[in-house]
């Protein structure tokens, strides 16, 4: 990688991650430092340093990240960097030219990068989110320069060709929705960016938004101009405060550059953009209830037909795009969708970008090619499972999706081959369980998420769903009954069916595959009362195996409410009585002595 | 038009019909929970879901469109599944009290859990306790029962334009319920009771007094109002238990208002009189139904004999069925030979546009009236054009009305602002360039333009007339106020002016008076002479009740209502509907009345209303050869020449203006006999801006002192933010305000506290 | 021969005796009505008692149902909505005069409130008497309850039977 300025740029990631792991004090030091030594001036070539804000690159779980490009050295990257160590790197690395090696990312850090193809979040980590200079400094507007000199059938055609399909989750061809939009009769036509982005786990969009907003806008505009929308919304919820604000700022700078508004870069092309905040509904990810939740409606999504492509927001034609499809576009126009085909398997192109977390070493955003194995995405991209624990499942797809066994793991992630295997590409969440994870707890985790993000208007999500989780706690709390495994299946193959939107056709997945590859744990809980993975706290007795206990103490450190009387060189002991089962010493158990 | 194939049987519909819509064609049932044709698809039940042929998803019958070539089957035992279950899944939190539930018999999920077949729910019960709602003086709400099928908040979005009631919390909390929980606030029209499939939404009026399955019913008119409609008349033995809507049906689609769905209780009031009265000397006796008409008899031949025919007046009400009406024309002109016909209607203005005209207008404007609250089934019309056909709505008022929401122009202030305003209008109609003429556009550039007038208002009248003239495609409404208030007219009871009684009164022309069901004290027309009519040789009053009119008879009959009686009403449209008789509280008809009445003088009236039909066919030109079962008359003229231009400034002096308020919930005639409604709305209120009151430090329930040119009176306040600046209000049709607006419709006035 | 014997002797007269004799020290099989009760058996179907909670409000909730169900038409029941929203029974009248005690009403409660009872005395001395309203129906549980019958045969073990 090199870089082609001529003085010194520091990148400090201000991702929400970045932000939170202290990135705004690292950004302060870095100024600071740079003050303190004359560093700042900006007419010297020399002596002319800079810290600048990026959006998340990634690998959240080392933040606080910083790179620090030198003009005709590689990059170097400092992982889980605070304020104190910002002088040391800037006396011997800025100044010195020694690179602090004890700080510098080591090779695991760039074998996260390995198996990567970052297109869309190439510039994420790269680009100022809060300049528009910086992003046109990367190229950035020329797609839509030069899709504006292409006809809009021109650029369905191109949309088409690459064989882009819609990140959001269901995976409809981009460019066939589009066709639809743009065949539909109506003068006005309005172009939705679905940010709304609500899964346990997830926060692809969150990352592309606050990191380059300007490469979503110009997606929008690209979609807008091939669909032949006038006004367009960014649906974006309340919850993502830092995107807000980089949106709305991004939208002021294009607006008084002309990249937004009347006559788009100077052409017959009339875009306007406005940013609308969601009030939290997870519901108001689907699209009927997205459109419903823009005009002021209560958030509950309507049958169709009539689709959104005829009667959508405020009755006009509407065409609604999560904003991972959106960021897609720039690259695809750019580069030609003949080179974006070229990327992934015969039916799902492109990449795709993947929210790793839970047991798994490096939890944070991926980009990766489709058709990638889960061995892949989890072992070598996600640096496997830590603690040395084994691998037990991964769901995919969020809580509508399902879960995968080991023997899944060779499995493609592509749309069809996740759900053949039972699951869902979704939108884009991965959550890695290992076995310490009950697959029951699992489940009901997911569904008392839908069931509490239900809108409530059909029967079968409504209370559905509700009983299918009132089945689950009784079963967690040892209160299952023989028939309810049985029950669970019929009941969410109901809901599945039955269900008027995509919330409820998909809410039972993960119990409906956590029962199919599971059954067993389900059987132990209510036959044996036993939590085989021993995270149901109701049914864990709580008391040491005197053969498994090393003695170590441990777990009396762990306690909160000191109900572990243990002394050097004796078996620790539970005071039941005392015991408040919060599973601090199972966690902290390194031998697994409790059972 | 497509052909699909349906459980086998194929149909040929028109294509965008809805699966149940064709499943209906083809003779199929399809259950259904949250669906109602009259309001737009909702699609949340899924008891109507059907597979189709080659598509493994299954399909809401009551949300998709039919395709050309589709084939359906709705009886599958994947879909009796899904059915059951969802059924079984409402029966977790259902509390299962249909014993004491008022819908018990008539419950859509009680039909729906025996088609289905739950025997047994899977899952565990939990039933919800809530405490009932009973802020809303009609409607008991008990959330428990809900099923959230959403019909209510959409009826009440849809067709009444409130908005009262929504859905509130999500997911299992979701309730219905009202904004940040305040009591209910609306128009109380009902109309969320009458599509709530389950016990959620019950009638106060008829809360535990019976079950379904006692009730008896028969399909009449409702008899208050002059929109004529159809309703349900349920009762059990000589007691009438509730009125209700007949789905879908009649000119109101199964809509109907506050005061037919809940004012019916007048019919069982203990407050009717059953024993008619003579006053002879002072004293007044009760006698029996045969001596009274004796005594009537006597006396009008008495007078006919002595004064001659000419002394004599008969006075009906626009309460009576058009063969009563006709009868008592027949007996004053032909067995007693006098001309005096009167009542308070005139053959001025004639209806011209049908509600479903009023409903496809393509540009409505209303001229200086409240139809919401006159006519509200006129006004649910009105809303209808203006919501969903979109139609541009121009409403002149003083004062905002509940039709605010959807006009597109509300035009308020002072009445007599609002009179020039609607004088320019018709001006601009007319061709005139002023502030007006973009709305006149609208109106002549329309295809079915439709204005609704108030054509008590000789102002306002004129005004319509001017814009007819201008615009002849334009359909006018002459807003009349009750049941038949057309269909007397027809009958001959609208030549004659009715300020010629009110004279005949005054200079002792009259010497004998037949009163069929007028109260004359509350009549604005007559209330001043009406303190005459008791010195009159015969002042015969027929009436259910004991009005003041009534009290001032010498011979007073006790009537029927429109419950216990057989005959027909025209309507507002000049549409003829029969009503049917449902129970007999042990008084006789008017038309029994005039038929004895006849008898005694030697005539022979018929009193049975087939019979009386086939005389009104033969005597009646407007009406030879009508159905009888809602028939429109065609009527020669809309208005009867030229109408005077009348000066309709405010009369009088004073700081206010004070205009005829728009009803609440009732008039004081007749439906201030329903006990219910007069719990709402009990005396007349004297209606204020908040300004005014803040002005005058007058508050809420005060009772002031309204005086003016003539009149002068004590109400209690209201204070309604829908009132504007500088005017006050008050209802017409109270005997304690017909003495005002004897002075005029608009007038002015001062406030003393 | 053995038939001369038993015309000489008159044994099967004898025989006859013997039962008759036998018979007089046994209790009598009849009962001396009205001077006796007569014995009622647990399923016997008798004049109708509606149970009470324990506050002595009564646990019908007026549905109807019974009314509805009952072939000879002899139950009248009006209800009403009280002042603050509550059910109230107006009325609850049975005719005994017409009622065949075919015990369809007992089935037919929805809320376990109207019981066949034991008692079958309904002798009156006008028809007026026949008809018995909610008051008497609760007393007849009450009476039921603590085993005042007129007939005094009835059994504690049939007390319990109402408890339940």
């Amino acid at each position: 990688m090199s870089y082609t300025t001529d003085h010194v740029e520091v990148h400090v990631c201000m991702g929400t991650a970045g932000v939170a792991s202290g990135g705004q004090e690292v950004m302060d030091a870095l100024d600071a430092e740079f003050t303190k030594r004359g560093l700042k001036n900006a007419e010297s070539k020399e002596r002319n340093c800079a810290a600048k804000q990026t959006g998340c690159r990634g690998l959240c779980a080392r933040d606080v990240l910083i790179d620090v490009y030198i003009p005709g050295k590689d990059p170097i990257t400092y992982e889980h960097v605070s304020a104190e160590m910002v002088p040391t790197i800037v006396e011997e690395h800025i100044v010195g030219g020694n690179i602090v090696e004890k700080w510098a990312a080591k090779a695991d850090y760039f074998q996260f990068y390995d198996k990567q193809k970052r297109y869309v979040l190439a510039d994420c980590g790269r680009v100022d989110p809060e300049s528009l200079e910086d992003y046109i400094k990367l190229g950035g507007y020329e797609a839509i320069k030069k899709a504006l000199t292409m006809t809009p059938e021109q650029v369905i055609d191109e949309v088409k060709k690459a064989g882009l399909r819609g990140r959001g989750g269901g995976g409809f061809p981009t460019g066939l929705k589009w066709t639809f939009c743009r065949n539909s009769p109506g003068d006005h036509k309005y172009l939705i960016c679905n940010a709304d982005e609500g899964d346990p786990g997830a926060f692809m969009d969150r990352s592309i938004i606050e990191g380059n907003p300007h490469a979503v806008i110009e997606g929008m505009l690209i979609a807008g101009y091939a669909i032949g929308c006038d006004e367009g919304y960014i649906y974006c919820r309340a919850e993502y405060p830092l995107a807000i604000v980089r949106v709305i700022k991004a939208i002021k700078d294009a607006e008084a550059a002309g990249i937004l508004g009347d006559k788009v870069l100077g052409t017959n092309f009339h875009f306007k953009l406005k940013l609308k905040e969601g009030a939290g509904a997870f519901v108001c990810g689907e699209e009927t209830a997205l459109i419903a939740s823009i005009e002021g409606e209560r958030g509950m999504p309507r049958p169709r037909p009539p689709f959104p492509a005829v009667k959508g927001l405020w009755e006009k034609p509407s065409n609604v795009n999560n904003v991972e499809t959106l960021a897609n576009l720039p690259s695809i126009i750019l580069k030609g969708g003949e080179w974006y085909a070229g990327i992934g398997t015969e039916k799902s192109k492109g990449t795709k970008i993947f929210a790793l977390s839970g047991k798994v070493k490096s939890t944070g955003l991926v980009e990766v090619p489709m058709g990638i194995t889960v061995r892949e995405l989890i072992f070598d991209v996600g640096g496997g499972i830590p603690k040395k624990r084994k691998f037990k499942a991964v769901q995919l797809g969020g809580p509508s999706g399902g879960c995968l066994t080991p023997d899944h793991l060779e499995t493609p992630i592509d749309y069809d081959s996740l759900i053949a295997a039972g699951a869902m590409m979704g939108s884009g969440g991965v959550v890695v369980m290992d076995e310490t994870n009950c697959m029951v707890n699992v489940a009901q985790f997911f569904l008392t998420f839908t069931q509490r993000e239900s809108c409530g208007k059909c029967i079968p999500c409504r209370i559905g769903t509700k009983t299918m989780l009132d089945i689950l706690n009784r079963i967690t709390t040892g209160q299952g009954r023989e028939e309810d495994i049985e029950l669970l299946l019929e009941l969410g193959n109901d809901i599945k069916t039955a269900s008027l939107c995509g919330l409820g056709q998909t809410a039972p997945n993960p119990v409906l595959t956590t029962v199919k590859y599971f059954r067993h744990e389900y059987e132990a809980h209510i036959r044996d009362k036993k939590c085989p993975a021993r995270e149901c706290a109701e049914l864990i007795e709580f008391v040491v195996v005197d053969d498994r206990c090393k003695k170590c103490g441990i777990c009396k450190k762990a306690c909160p409410v000191d109900a572990i009387t243990w002394e050097k060189g004796t078996v620790a002991y539970i005071d039941r009585e005392k015991c408040v089962k919060c599973r601090e010493c199972i966690v902290n158990c390194p031998f697994n002595a409790i059972d | 038009m497509v052909t699909v194939k349906i459980d086998g049987k194929e149909v040929q519909v028109a294509p965008n019909t809805l699966i149940l819509d064709a499943a209906k064609e083809a003779g199929v049932t399809i259950p259904t929970l949250c669906h109602d044709s009259r309001l737009n698809p909702f699609g949340a039940c899924r008891v109507c879901l059907v597979e189709q042929v080659n598509n493994p998803k299954l399909q809401a019958a009551c949300t998709t469109p039919v395709t050309d070539k589709m084939e359906i089957i709705t009886r599958s035992e994947k879909l009796s599944r899904v059915r059951k279950t969802a059924i079984e899944l409402l029966l977790i939190n259902h509390p299962l009290d249909c014993p004491v539930c008022d819908k018990g018999g008539e419950c859509t999920l009680q039909d729906l859990t025996y088609e289905v077949g739950v025997t047994k729910v899977r899952f565990d019960a939990k039933p919800n306790d809530t405490p009932v709602d009973h802020t809303n003086p009609f409607i008991e709400r008990d959330i428990d029962r809900c099923v959230l099928c959403g019909r209510c908040v959409r009826i009440c979005d849809e067709v009444v334009n409130i908005q009262a009631i929504s859905f509130l919390n999500r997911g299992t909390d979701t309730i219905i319920g009202t904004s940040f929980e305040q009591p209910w606030n609306c128009e109380y029209c009902g109309q969320c009771i009458s599509v709530c499939p389950v016990g959620s939404l019950n009638n106060r009026i008829y809360l535990f007094k019976n079950r379904p399955w006692n009730l008896e019913r028969v399909k009449s008119v409702c008899g208050l109002c002059s929109c004529g409609c159809t309703v349900d008349i349920d009762y059990e033995g000589n007691e009438v238990f509730r009125m209700k809507e007949s789905p879908a049906e009649g000119i109101n689609h199964g809509y109907m208002c506050a005061k037919g769905r809940f004012g019916f209780e007048f019919i069982n009031s203990i407050k009717r009189q059953s024993e008619a009265v003579v006053k002879a000397g002072g004293e007044s006796k009760k006698v029996s139904f045969n001596e009274a008409v004796e005594v009537a008899v006597e006396k009008l031949r008495k007078v006919k004999d002595t004064a001659g025919a000419d002394a004599i007046a008969v006075v009906v009400s626009p309460r009576l069925t058009n063969e009563e009406a006709f009868l008592a024309g027949k007996l004053a002109k032909d067995v007693l030979g006098t001309s005096n016909l009167f009542s308070t209607e005139s053959e001025e203005v004639y209806p011209e546009a049908t509600l479903e005209e009023v409903e496809n207008s393509d540009c409505v404007t209303v001229l200086n009236i409240d139809v919401t609250e006159s006519n509200p089934i006129l006004g649910l019309a009105v809303r209808h054009a203006a919501r969903m056909g979109s139609a541009p709505l121009a409403v002149f008022y003083p004062g905002y009305t509940a039709l605010k929401r959807v006009a597109k122009k509300f035009v308020t202030g002072n009445p007599d602002e609002v009179r020039a305003s609607m004088e320019s209008y018709a001006a601009a109609v007319a061709g005139a360039s002023n502030e007006y003429s973009e709305w006149a556009a609208k109106l002549t550039k329309a295809e079915r333009p439709v204005v609704v007038f108030d054509p008590y208002n000789k102002a306002d009248v004129k005004i319509a007339q001017d814009i007819k003239k201008a615009c002849a495609k334009v359909k006018v409404v002459p807003a009349k106020s009750k049941n038949n208030s057309v269909g007397i007219v027809d009958m001959g009871f609208g030549a004659k002016c009715a300020t010629e009684f009110a004279k005949g009164l005054e200079s002792g022309k009259f010497k004998a008076v037949v009163v069929l069901g007028e109260n004359l004290s509350a009549r604005s027309v007559w209330t001043k002479s009406a303190s005459k009519a008791a010195g009159l040789e015969l002042l015969l009053v027929t009436d259910p009740f004991m009005s003041e009119t009534a009290a001032m008879s010498n011979v007073y009959i006790p009537v029927a209502t429109f419950a216990e009686k057989s005959g027909s009403f025209t309507n507002l449209e000049g549409r003829v509907q029969s009503i049917e008789k449902a129970v007999d509280k042990g008084v006789n008809t008017d038309a029994c009345v005039v038929s004895a009445i006849a008898k005694g003088l030697g005539a022979q009236l018929p009193a049975d209303a087939n019979a009386v039909r086939g005389m009104i066919e033969k005597e009646v030109p407007l009406y030879s050869g009508i159905n009888w079962d809602g028939g429109v008359v065609s009527y020669p003229y809309v208005f009867a020449g030229e109408v005077a231009a009348t000066d309709g400034k405010a009369k009088g002096k004073g700081r206010f203006f004070l205009y005829p308020a728009s009803l609440r919930l009732h008039s004081g005639s007749f439906t201030r006999w329903s006990p219910d409604l007069a719990k709402v709305y009990g005396e007349p209120m004297l209606e204020i801006g908040v300004e005014d009151a803040k002005e005058l430090g007058i508050k809420s329930k005060d009772r002031v002192k309204v005086k003016g040119e003539g009149f002068e009176g004590e109400f209690l306040v209201e204070i309604e933010k829908k009132v504007s600046k500088g005017c006050i209000a008050l209802p017409e049709d109270f005997v304690a305000t017909a003495g005002i607006f004897c002075n005029g419709k608009s007038l002015r006035a001062d406030i003393v506290k | 021969m053995k038939n001369v014997f038993e015309t000489i002797f008159f044994t099967e007269i004898l025989q006859g005796l013997g039962i008759t004799l036998s018979h007089m020290f046994k209790k009598p099989v009849t009962y001396r009505y009205p001077f006796e009760a007569t014995p009622i058996q647990d399923r016997f179907r008798g004049i109708q008692y509606i149970k009470t909670h324990a506050d002595g409000r009564t646990k019908c909730v007026g549905c109807y149902l019974c009314q509805k169900v009952c072939p000879s038409e002899c139950i009248h029941i009006e209800t009403d909505c009280g002042p603050n929203g509550e059910r109230l029974i107006r009325k609850y009248e049975l005719d005994l005069s017409r009622c065949i005690y075919c015990g369809y009403c007992e089935e037919v409660c929805p809320v376990d409130a109207i019981h066949m009872g034991w008692e079958w005395n309904t002798v009156a001395s006008d028809r007026s008497g026949y008809v018995i309203n909610m008051k008497t129906l609760s007393m007849n549980y009450k009476d039921n309850l603590e085993g005042n019958w007129k007939n005094k045969h009835l059994k504690k073990k049939l007390v319990e039977g109402v408890q339940q």
